[in-house]
C-alpha cells in the first residue's frame, strides 16, 4: 500500500468533509438578536443582530460610512466599509441611511480603539425597516 | 520601577513561548484582569516584556517538538532538519543570536526611517491587494518544480476557501484563529511525527554555529528589513517573508534561513509593538493592548518601553540558551512519541476550552490541510492562504460579493 497516497487521499477527504460541515453549520445558524446595552467585550468576535435608531452618520473620504446606532440610550458604532458602502450606493439604499431612521444590522462584534462596534459584511446584513 | 514588570514578563513570556499553543495574546486578558491595579505604564512594560520573551522561547518547542522524520524533511521546518543531524541546539543558538542582532538593527532602522512610515502606509494601502497577489504568485512560483507549483496552488486555494468560510462564518468566535493556525502548523506536524515513530537523535549542546559571519550579518539585516516591511502588509507571515528574502537574494541553507527567520521575527515584533505610534494602526494583539494603556507616547515613556525591550530580551536570551539545553535532554529521557501525544491532547483541550465544539471541528479540518501539505511535500507556509486570500478579497473590495455568493 502506498502510504503517502493514502495519507493524501485521507487528509483531502477529511478536509472536504470538515469544510462542508463548517459551511452547513454556518448556513443553518442565524445571528443572535441582542440589545445594544447587552454587548460587552465578551461578545467580540461573535455574530449578532442589533436594531436601533441612527443618531450619527459620517462619510469618510475613502468611501467608508460610519454610523452610530442607539437603542434605549445606549450607543454602538457601525462602520460600513467602502466595498459594502459602494454596493449600498449603487442599489440606492444609502439615501435611506440617515439620522433618525431605524436600522437593523447583523455583523461581527469588534473593538476599535477601545470602542465596540458591529461590522456588517454584505448588503443583506443591513435593513431599514 | 520597571524591574518587577520586566522580570514578571520574562517569566510569563517563557511560559507562553514554551507551552505549545500559548501566545501572548492569550495572556493579555488575564494580565488586564489580574494586574488591574498596576500603573498603566508598568502594565505596558509587562506586556512588552512578555511579548519579547515569548519570541526567544518559541524556538525551543518549534525545534524540539512535532518533528516528522527525515523523509519529509523538505516540507518541514529548517530547525527540524538540523534537529535530525543532532544540531537542534545550534538552531536555537542561531535564532537567539539573530534575534538579538536584529533587535539592535530594527531599533536603529525604525529611528532612522520613522518619518517615512505614515506616508508609505497611506500610499501602499489602496494597492495592498496587488501586493498580496504578487506574494501569492511568488509563493507558487518559488516551489522547486512545476508539479510542486501546482500542488502549492492547490494548497493555497483550499486554505483560501477555508479561510474565507471560517473567518466570515456566523459560527466564528473571537479566538477562531487559534484552532485554524494550531491545526495547520502545530497538530499536523505532531500527528505526522507520532505516526512515523520519530525519535530524537543525540544532540550536540555546545554553543557554536557553523554559519559564516558574512552570511549571518546579511541574513539578519535583510530579515530585519523584511520584518519591518511585513508590518505594512496584512496576512503575510514570517515564513513567506523568509522564503522571499532567501529566494530573491539567492541565499540557501537552513542556518541562513534560521538567521533570516530570527531577523524577520524580531523586526516584525518590534515594529508591531510600536506600530500604533508609527503608522497609527495596531498590528498585533499586544500593540492593541499597549495602545489602550498608553494612547500617547512621550519621550520618557518611549525610553522606558525601549529599556524594557532590551532588558527582557537579554534576560530571555540567556534563559532560552539554558532551557534550550535542558528541555531536549528531558525529551530524550522520555518517549518522544508520548511527549508528542501529550501535546496533542493538551492542544485539543485548550481548543475546546477557548472555542468549544466549533473550534474542535475547525482544528480537525485545518489539521487535515496541514497533513495534506506534508504528504504532498510542499512548504507548509502555503497554508497561510487561509489569511492571504480573505485579505486579498477584503482589500480588493470583493468580500461582500463573495460572502453573498456563498450565502454566509
Amino acid at each position: 500500500m502506498d502510504v503517502k497516497k493514502t495519507v493524501t487521499i485521507l487528509s483531502t477527504t477529511f478536509f472536504i468533509a470538515g469544510l462542508f460541515l463548517i459551511y452547513i453549520s454556518s448556513l443553518l445558524s442565524s445571528p443572535r438578536k441582542v440589545s445594544i446595552d447587552e454587548i460587552t467585550n465578551d461578545y467580540v468576535g461573535s455574530f449578532v443582530k442589533i436594531s436601533g435608531r441612527i443618531t450619527f452618520v459620517r462619510n469618510h473620504r475613502n468611501g467608508h460610512v460610519f454610523l452610530t446606532v442607539e437603542e434605549n440610550g445606549r450607543k454602538i458604532q457601525v462602520p460600513i466599509f467602502s466595498s459594502l458602502a459602494d454596493q449600498l450606493r449603487e442599489k440606492g439604499y444609502m439615501r435611506m441611511i440617515k439620522v433618525g431612521k431605524n436600522i437593523i444590522v447583523s455583523g461581527f462584534v469588534g473593538e476599535y480603539r477601545g470602542k465596540l462596534q458591529v461590522v456588517p459584511r454584505k448588503l443583506e446584513d443591513i435593513r431599514i425597516p | 520601577m520597571i524591574l518587577f514588570p520586566v522580570f514578571l514578563g520574562v517569566i510569563l513570556g517563557t511560559v507562553a513561548g514554551i507551552v505549545p499553543g500559548m501566545h501572548v495574546n492569550t495572556l493579555i486578558p488575564f494580565l488586564f484582569m489580574v494586574f488591574s491595579n498596576m500603573d498603566v505604564t508598568e502594565l505596558a512594560v509587562l506586556i512588552v516584556s512578555t511579548a519579547m520573551s515569548e519570541i526567544f522561547m518559541n524556538i525551543i518547542p518549534s525545534t524540539f517538538l512535532g518533528a516528522p522524520d527525515t523523509e519529509t524533511a523538505l516540507s518541514v521546518l529548517p530547525a527540524h532538519r538540523l534537529l535530525f543531524s543532532g544540531k537542534g541546539y545550534e538552531a536555537v543558538v542561531i535564532t537567539i543570536l539573530s534575534s538579538l542582532f536584529s533587535l539592535l538593527l530594527t531599533v536603529l532602522l525604525v529611528f532612522l526611517f520613522y518619518p517615512f512610515f505614515v506616508p508609505l502606509y497611506t500610499v501602499t494601502r489602496p494597492y495592498l491587494h496587488f501586493l498580496l497577489l504578487t506574494v501569492i504568485f511568488f509563493m507558487i512560483y518559488s516551489e522547486k518544480n512545476f508539479p510542486s507549483s501546482i500542488k502549492a496552488l492547490v494548497v493555497i486555494s483550499l486554505s483560501g476557501l477555508f479561510g474565507t468560510i471560517v473567518l466570515n462564518s456566523k459560527i466564528s468566535t473571537s479566538n477562531v484563529l487559534f484552532p485554524v493556525l494550531t491545526g495547520m502548523f502545530g497538530m499536523s506536524g505532531l500527528l505526522f511525527s507520532v505516526s512515523q515513530n520519530s525519535t530524537l537523535p543525540e544532540q550536540d549542546y555546545r554553543i557554536r554555529t557553523e554559519i559564516n559571519t558574512f552570511e549571518f550579518v546579511k541574513s539578519v539585516f535583510l530579515g530585519s528589513l523584511a520584518g519591518i516591511a511585513i508590518g505594512f502588509l496584512p496576512a503575510i507571515g514570517i515564513s513567506e517573508a523568509a522564503t522571499m528574502v532567501r529566494y530573491l537574494t539567492k541565499l540557501d541553507g537552513e542556518r541562513g534561513f534560521l538567521a533570516t527567520l530570527g531577523g524577520i521575527n524580531m523586526g516584525n515584533e518590534v515594529f508591531s509593538l510600536i506600530s500604533l505610534y508609527l503608522v497609527g494602526n495596531p498590528r498585533s494583539g499586544a500593540s492593541v493592548a499597549i495602545g489602550s494603556l498608553l494612547p500617547f507616547l512621550d519621550l520618557g515613556t518611549l525610553i522606558l518601553i525601549l529599556s524594557s525591550i532590551f532588558l527582557s530580551s537579554s534576560l530571555s536570551s540567556l534563559l532560552s540558551l539554558y532551557l534550550g539545553r535542558k528541555i531536549p535532554k528531558l525529551l530524550l529521557s522520555l518517549n518522544y512519541k508520548i511527549v508528542n501525544l501529550i501535546v496533542i491532547v493538551f492542544l485539543l483541550s485548550l481548543t475546546f476550552l477557548t472555542t468549544g465544539f466549533t473550534g474542535i471541528l475547525i482544528l480537525l479540518t485545518s489539521t487535515s490541510l496541514g497533513v495534506l501539505c506534508l504528504s504532498l511535500g510542499v512548504r507548509r507556509s502555503h497554508c497561510m492562504g487561509v489569511l492571504l486570500i480573505p485579505s486579498l478579497f477584503f482589500f480588493s473590495g470583493l468580500t461582500p460579493s463573495i460572502i453573498s455568493f456563498l450565502g454566509l
